[in-house]
């Protein structure tokens, strides 16, 4: 395998909690947080366009005053599809180094603000948005009480008839992606990245996250980034449940596409509360450790993506070809980042 | 951050609510004027969406000379007011300084225009 399973086991142990798991998982902050800050000109060298759906919803919601929020904007891609028609952009993202690529990147657009926010508590009044896009980022929450925040978070700060696109991993790439015969063998995984030390994206005084390990043979830093891959239903159900139910909120599409599930939602009305519903919070202390359930990953559940599904009388898939000179992923976890774990 | 930004910006301190983290008080050390062009729809759109008391209290603090009037009619159509709020709006940025919560006085820091608005671990 070319991670180790141990230190996510000590990332878990550290989670936070006296702050009632409010405060960000440790596997967060070392293997989504610590990665992006690293990875940040490299992945934005290899992820510039805007995936053609997200733009095409951009495009039909961002028209002239319209006021969107991309939560969990990176680079700042999508940006330009938003703003094309007269709207006005807000992103976020947690990551300083990206935002300032996002920040260079829309300089030449009427008006793109970047801010360095967290997904979960954004810092924006209630009811203030048209359009909300929430692409790749609920795929590197790690329990489902933070997912159903942050979702919560971005119905919030939409206005009613406001509408939100969300985009998250899907665990069953084999059954869409036609090089691919494989499904992730668990939902929570860790997937590698290869951060060249060498090139035109290398920044010798970068300080990677202390669970890199070195590729002399690609003469790259391995990071590991958390995932949950969503399996078919679970973006809709979250989604649903996080809005406040079907009084709520009114789903318009749902769809895969290039590995993620996705889902358009309409909010139908303000929850009057100010602050996003919060599910009951546990007594952590009392129960035993081991009895916990799911809210947070368990160290068994956290895996290398899978390796070969059997499926009796079919030949096996041609192993992939040559694994890609940049990044493992792309976007979207497909049969060659499986290929790398054989 | 542009003063549109701002206006709908607001403390995310816990147990800070609605109204009492509303508006963010801005504190610049630079600010500077970036212009870009001028869309009279856009504006127009965009006006009634704006709380506009705070919007004006924030151009006076960052760029004095702004001279917004106190009250707007409900639909501006007037060109000269509507390309002073699109630079109050969108041509102003403030670069470097802090926002301040009204209610607690965290201060969240604006570094090359971009706010800092994550929280620490007790203020979530």
């Amino acid at each position: 395998p070319r991670s180790s399973p141990l230190l996510v086991d000590d990332a878990l142990e550290e989670d936070d909690e006296e702050g009632q798991g409010r405060g960000v998982p440790a596997i967060e902050r070392e293997h989504v947080w610590r990665v992006y800050d690293a990875i940040a000109p490299q992945w934005h060298g290899t992820r510039y366009k805007a995936w053609p759906r997200v733009a095409e919803f951009a495009r039909a919601v961002g028209g002239p005053g319209s006021l969107a929020i991309d939560v969990g904007c990176g680079n700042g891609k999508n940006g330009f599809a938003v703003c094309e028609g007269g709207a006005l952009c807000c992103g976020c993202d947690v990551s300083r180094p990206l935002l300032e690529i996002a920040r260079a990147q829309t300089e030449r657009l009427r008006a793109y603000d970047c801010l360095d926010a967290d997904a979960v508590a954004l810092p924006f009044r209630d009811a203030t948005f048209d359009a909300a896009l929430n692409v790749a980022v609920l795929h590197h929450i790690s329990t489902p009480a933070r997912r159903r925040r942050l979702v919560a978070e971005t119905f919030r700060v939409l206005a009613p008839n406001g509408r939100a696109l969300f985009y998250a991993w899907a665990l069953e790439q084999d059954e869409f992606e036609a090089r691919s015969r494989r499904r992730f063998r668990a939902p929570d995984v860790l997937v590698p990245f290869h951060l060249r030390r060498h090139g035109e994206y290398f920044r010798p005084d970068a300080d990677p996250p202390r669970h890199a390990t070195l590729d002399p043979d690609k003469n790259a830093l391995v990071l590991q980034r958390y995932c949950h891959v969503y399996e078919r239903g679970e973006l809709l159900a979250l989604v649903l449940d996080a809005a406040g139910g079907p009084d709520c909120v009114a789903v318009d599409a749902a769809y895969y596409d290039q590995g993620n599930w996705a889902v358009a939602a309409t909010k139908l009305r303000h929850q009057p509360s100010s602050h996003p519903p919060r599910p009951p919070d546990r007594d952590i202390a009392t129960v035993p450790r081991d009895d916990r359930p799911a809210d947070r990953p368990r160290a068994s559940q956290i895996a290398n993506a899978a390796t070969t599904r059997p499926d009796p009388g079919e030949a096996p898939p041609p192993p992939t070809p040559q694994h890609r000179a940049d990044d493992d992923l792309r976007d979207h976890p497909p049969a060659s980042l499986l290929a790398l774990l054989e | 951050m542009r003063l549109v930004t701002h206006n709908m910006m607001r403390s995310n301190v816990k147990d800070v609510s609605e109204d009492e983290g509303y508006p963010l008080i801005i504190e610049a050390s630079e600010v500077k004027s970036e212009e870009c062009e001028f869309n009279a729809d856009v504006i127009r759109r965009l006006v009634p969406k704006m709380d506009y008391k705070a919007l004006r209290d924030a151009a006076e603090k960052v760029d004095p000379e702004s001279a917004l009037p106190d009250e707007l009619p409900d639909d501006v159509v007037d060109e000269a007011l509507l390309r002073k709020l699109h630079h109050v709006l969108l041509e102003i940025h403030v670069v470097e300084g802090d926002l301040v919560c009204p209610k607690t006085g965290r201060r969240f820091q604006i570094t090359n225009g971009i706010p800092n608005m994550l929280l620490h671990e007790d203020e979530l």
